[in-house]
């Protein structure tokens, strides 16, 4: 089976954390829980993955912190929320996926097809 | 949820004690235990949940990055030999048998004038005798007798030791489960760690209350001329104890003491028993057998001059020595 390559991701885990947080601040098992249900349980982020990504954005002050007790057990959780500097950020880090995504496309076949050699004819 | 902390605790034993890595090792556990409970409210077993857990989880290499600590993932701080738990049992039994035949040798030497003493009283007392006088004759072969019996413990203990050298030489780790186990037993020989020392105090601070009151009670007679021994015995009985209990905890902080400097692991150690390390390797040897020469200085000066009431001020003034130059040559 294909899973996906914690390599290739690796570059876009903020993007998901940001996206998430846009919505309501949220803490770490959320957050993973979240990232499971959305992407049809086709990726699962590792703790140590999500703990990297929210240390490093706190440092990048993307992310801010805060202690706050749980809605229903009450139970005391450090909470993340998005500043305006991530907000930015996730705005720029969306268009640079927009452009991956356009340039990687243009290399993967569909159909089996050489549609290289035509596309470099009609440049010429 | 145990088995949750415990493997998280394993995989931060050698991580350097930081702030940083404390908070991550927080957090990582609190995102661990949210997902364990979840797991278990959908009705997985217990074992099952885990298993997801722990898979689930990344490695550390990962956050070594982040939290600055590159090179302790890297470049394996992991002793290259892992101390077993039976081995670490096997060891603090040991230590223990070493103990005590240590304690019955200062026992037997603090003895030794006691046959000396009676043999004295006995034929004082029946000067009939000729049995007892005889044996008034040869009265020093059993104090030589019983030290004799106590450098054959002390030379024995000290062999018992030489199998643990890789202990001593700091040459093995140890994981999670054997420090957990170790720090348990520490903490369950603690009471009984404050009770010898109290009784054993008290034994030597109270050891004249048996000859004044056989003093008191046989104004004449065997009782008052051996009276001076039950002092000795008090004595023995008491430092048996204060050595015993001493030795027995060398042997838990010594093997707490495995976990690298700074790490997690090495939070188990009790502040007081981690080794002090000396700029200078002078300094070093001096304090290696510094109680043992002021020990040796008092006795000397004291058996010579019989100024028992003045000599003791020796200790007060060593121990502000001792404190001074451990602040100055400290190693920070």
């Amino acid at each position: 089976m294909i899973t996906i390559s914690s390599d290739v991701i690796r570059g876009y885990n903020d993007t998901i954390i940001l996206y998430l947080l846009l919505e309501k601040p949220s803490y770490g098992y959320e957050i993973s829980k979240q990232i499971k249900c959305l992407s049809g349980e086709k990726y699962i982020i590792k703790e140590t993955t999500l703990y990297s990504a929210f240390n490093r954005m706190e440092k990048n002050s993307y992310i801010e912190s805060f202690q706050n007790e749980d809605v229903a057990g009450g139970k005391r959780r450090t909470y993340y929320r998005i500043t305006d500097a991530g907000r930015q950020y996730y705005q720029e880090k969306c268009e640079e996926w927009m452009l991956t995504k356009e340039v990687v496309e243009k290399f993967i076949t569909k159909n089996g097809g050489s549609t290289c050699q035509n596309k470099v004819g009609k440049g010429v | 949820m145990k088995t949750l902390k415990d493997y998280l605790e394993n995989m931060f034993l050698n991580l350097p004690d930081t702030p940083e890595v404390r908070k991550a090792k927080r957090e990582l556990l609190q995102m661990m235990e949210d997902k364990y409970t979840e797991l278990k409210n959908e009705g997985k077993a217990e074992n099952e949940a885990i298993g997801i857990v722990i898979s689930e989880f990344g490695n550390l290499e990962e956050l070594a990055e982040n939290l600055g600590i590159k090179t302790y993932v890297e470049e394996e701080v992991v002793p290259s030999e892992m101390l077993s738990l039976e081995d670490a049992k096997e060891f603090l039994k040991d230590m223990v048998t070493r103990s005590r035949l240590i304690a019955i040798g200062v026992m037997l030497c603090i003895l030794s004038p006691v046959p000396v003493i009676c043999i004295d009283a006995f034929s004082n007392t029946w000067r009939g005798s000729r049995n007892i006088a005889l044996l008034a004759e040869v009265d020093a072969l059993f104090m030589f007798l019983l030290v004799a019996i106590a450098v054959a413990l002390f030379i024995f203990a000290g062999t018992m030791t030489r199998k643990w050298q890789k202990i001593k030489n700091h040459a093995v780790g140890i994981d999670f489960q054997t420090t957990d186990y170790v720090r348990k037993q520490f903490e369950n020989v603690r009471i009984s760690h404050t009770l010898h020392l109290c009784i054993g105090c008290m034994l030597c601070i109270l050891c004249v209350v048996p000859a004044i009151f056989l003093d008191a009670i046989f104004p004449v007679g065997f009782w008052y001329e051996c009276s001076g021994a039950f002092m000795f015995v008090s004595v023995a009985i008491g430092v048996y104890l204060i050595v015993f209990t001493g030795n027995r905890n060398k042997g838990y902080q010594s093997l707490l003491a495995l976990n690298a400097k700074g790490t997690m692991g090495n939070a188990n150690v009790p502040e007081r028993a981690q080794e002090v390390e000396y700029t200078s390797q002078v300094v070093a040897d001096i304090m290696d057998v510094y109680w043992q020469t002021v020990t040796c200085i008092y006795l000397c000066i004291s058996f010579l001059t019989f100024d028992w009431d003045m000599t003791w001020i020796i200790w007060p003034v060593a121990a502000c020595v001792h404190a001074i130059i451990k602040t100055n040559f400290r190693k920070m």
